[in-house]
């Protein structure tokens, strides 16, 4: 994998944020090539990928030989990233490929592992950054003609993977360290920095071919479902590369499904902007698992410890307790989790690998019907974490609830049964008559990981309407829940580059900033309704995330709920009322932001309100006019 | 003119505690306006603020705020707004 994790993370979610708000469309519209028959079929082919849920990354090289040590020492970061870490040499970090001979690689052993985990696809590392080949590839630097092995990994790996049933897919770097058409850089030291690579002018073109030669095995001969690229980001590759890439890919195999990192990444992020041009079919979070529900199709991938190549240093292995509740999050958030294993130079499997694998799939043979081919959840409990697919709704319970009662918002749907998914014939009482559904669960947790109720109703599981506002008639919707019709963007309507509002379809809630890295330099923006009103009750909920953007990282939160807006309608804050919303957990006098706080936005606007000397509203004090004044005297440097 | 009326002014009266939930809840909010004469805040069932005679001045005159739009913000902070519903007053 690579060390541009930030900058591909905010890729991933900027494709994520992207088709969010395309999401009206069909969900081919914004592909590439979609104006083409062959790709029309982008939806169903995805239909296996979206049902499998569960898959294994496989990062596999001759950077297991050195397996993170270099000179005695141990390097630091990721093992995979040796040739560059170290800073040596092509002919240096060729040394390792006559001393890569696996003897103990059991392809069937591999694809059986991954299978009684309860994966359903491989992702296996054909070429990485290094530009080592697994497969027997045209040229000489690859498993078959430059190992005493002689063998070709892949072939093996995809027969057991078809005589298991598990969809063989590789990964494949645009970035190659080895090829003779990129140069490194030199470090201050001498040594050399592979990261970027720098093209050779008149070169590209070459190696695009060198590139496609590789694809066209890949895609022709091994049959790979998925092509999982990855090392897009040095300059010389850009996002109409990976467009025609895509295309020219597409009319070997339609029904080959690609990452998005083929592209550049998505240039300019514009939020709502509807000119979404990139390539590839789903999302790739690294190391992370989205906040919430993303509408699109994506894949986290994560590694077991800290490195994807195998590194003999690190034995920082996340407990099975942890990795089969990443699954779940990750399902309940609409995405597929690739679960890293990095095999010694041997052939093996790390033992705690193994190990993990094992128990995990202990859980899934009693649970995976829980997982596979579930839809994101509508909410997010406190008590774990909630799949569903037509006629059932999954609990996942982590925390089991001390007083034996589960409680979930009401949903519209009639409940038939509710019991453990463990053991159907336990099953649990439901009481359904209220705005929130209470369970009533055995004493303890049947599954110290995750416990699962299945609770069976009529037809797809929805939330009953105004579940958890227990409104009076009368109340119309101002926000549909899935798009943003009836409201308007400051920073969109201006064409500016900063629309910060998408909707966010598992929570039916209007999302800020969904998806941009906690930290990186933000604007503003306002939603603001078509309509006016003048008499009225609003209502709504907000709940506080936790990202917080430059320049205001270590303000309270701000927000705010505006009304009376009018006139100007163009600038940051439009003359309006402001009910602050804002969460206060610094006690400061200045700069605070506490919600109920009154902001009076407009050099015109005036009201009265009960306040005191230190301008904090008090029933019973002094009624005194807020905003305009005779002589403007009070200009607060920033608004509410 | 005052050479400050160029800039956004900004005037504010603040509240002395709060009533929000623990970070990462729901919390529900009831405003209710009535055109220029009373806006109510509400946070979790309590009223946290009130505003009354709500003007906008209009050629250096003083003039009734009786209607706008409805605005959400975004400021740095990512945060959720669900359930938006509106009952609209006719009685008053």
């Amino acid at each position: 994998m690579s060390v541009g994790l930030k900058r591909r993370a905010i890729t991933y979610f900027v494709l994520a944020i992207a088709v969010t708000i395309l999401g009206a469309s069909p969900v081919g519209e914004n592909r590439v090539g979609a104006q083409e028959p062959a790709v029309d079929a982008t939806n169903e082919k995805m239909d296996w990928w979206r049902e499998a849920r569960f898959g294994m990354f496989i990062h596999w090289g001759l950077y297991a030989i050195p397996a993170g040590e270099y000179e005695g020492e141990t390097i630091k970061g990721i093992a995979e990233w040796f040739m560059s870490t170290a800073g040596i040499s092509r002919s240096e970090y060729e040394k390792f490929a006559p001393q890569f001979n696996p003897v103990k690689f059991d392809a069937d052993a591999w694809a059986t592992m991954a299978k009684q985990a309860g994966m359903k696809y491989i992702v296996i590392t054909s070429k990485h950054h290094d530009g080592f080949c697994l497969f027997d590839s045209p040229g000489q630097y690859d498993i078959v003609d430059a190992t005493p092995y002689a063998q070709d990994v892949l072939k093996s790996l995809r027969g057991a993977c078809v005589r298991h049933d598990i969809k063989f897919c590789t990964y494949y770097s645009i970035l190659d360290w080895h090829h003779q058409s990129q140069m490194p850089n030199k470090n201050k030291d001498g040594s050399l920095a592979w990261n970027p690579t720098q093209m050779v002018d008149g070169q590209k073109e070459a190696y695009t071919d060198y590139m496609k030669s590789h694809l066209k095995m890949l895609i022709q001969d091994y049959q790979t479902h998925v092509l999982w690229f990855d090392g897009e980001w040095p300059k010389w590759w850009t996002d109409d590369d990976g467009q025609k890439l895509y295309k020219w890919m597409m009319k070997m195999n339609p029904n080959l499904i690609v990452n998005n990192r083929i592209g550049s990444g998505r240039k300019g992020y514009s939020g709502f902007s509807r000119e979404g041009s990139f390539a590839g079919d789903f999302g790739t979070p690294e190391q992370e698992i989205p906040a919430t529900g993303v509408a699109t199709d994506w894949e986290s991938c994560m590694t077991m410890n800290d490195t994807w190549g195998f590194k003999t240093a690190d034995e920082n292995w996340k407990s099975t307790e942890t990795l089969v509740r990443n699954l779940i999050d990750v399902a309940s958030k609409g995405g597929n989790y690739l679960l890293n294993i990095g095999p010694k130079a041997d052939g093996a499997f790390p033992e705690a690998s193994v190990k993990r694998l094992s128990e995990i799939g202990d859980w899934m043979a009693v649970n995976g019907e829980s997982v596979y081919g579930t839809k994101a959840a509508l909410f997010l409990p406190e008590w774990g974490r909630v799949t569903r697919k037509d006629g059932v709704l999954y609990l996942h319970v982590f925390d089991w609830p001390e007083n034996g009662k589960l409680t979930l918002p009401a949903l519209s749907n009639k409940l038939k049964t509710a019991a453990l998914l463990a053991d159907s014939k336990t099953e649990l009482k439901a009481d359904t008559t209220g705005d929130q559904w209470v369970i009533e669960l055995p004493k303890a947790a049947a599954d110290p990981i995750a416990t699962v109720i299945k609770v069976e109703v009529q037809g797809m599981p929805e939330l009953a309407k105004n579940a958890s506002l227990n409104l009076e008639e009368g109340f119309t919707p101002l926000f549909s829940g899935t798009d943003l019709s009836g409201w308007i963007s400051v920073k969109e309507k201006k064409k500016e580059n900063a629309g910060r509002f998408s909707v966010n379809e598992a929570e039916k809630a209007l999302h800020t900033y969904a998806g941009i890295k906690a930290g990186k330099k933000q604007d503003t923006d306002c939603l603001y309704t078509e309509k006016e009103y003048s008499n009225y009750v609003l209502k709504l909920e907000y709940k506080w995330l936790d990202k917080r953007f430059a320049p205001r990282v270590h303000h309270d939160r701000d927000a705010g709920l505006l009304f009376h807006l009018h006139g100007d309608m163009e600038g940051r804050w439009p003359d309006c009322l402001e009910m602050q919303l804002g969460e206060s957990d610094t006690k400061k006098t200045k700069d605070r932001y506490v919600t109920g706080d009154l902001w009076v936005i407009g050099k015109d606007v005036q009201v009265m309100n009960q306040r005191n000397a230190d301008n904090f509203y008090t029933p019973g004090s002094e009624l005194v006019a807020v905003g305009k004044k005779e002589i403007l005297r009070q200009f607060f440097h920033c608004g509410g | 003119m005052l050479p400050l009326a160029k800039k956004k002014s900004y005037d504010s009266s603040f509240i002395a505690e709060g009533n929000e939930r623990p970070h990462g809840e729901w919390n529900e909010i009831t405003l209710t306006v009535k055109g220029a004469e009373e806006a109510i805040f509400e946070l979790n069932g309590k009223v946290v603020n009130r505003i009354t005679n709500m003007t906008n001045a209009v050629d250096g005159k003083r003039v009734p705020l009786t209607k706008g739009r409805i605005g959400l913000q975004a400021e740095y902070a990512e945060l959720m707004y669900r359930n938006i519903y509106i009952k609209e007053l006719t009685d008053h």
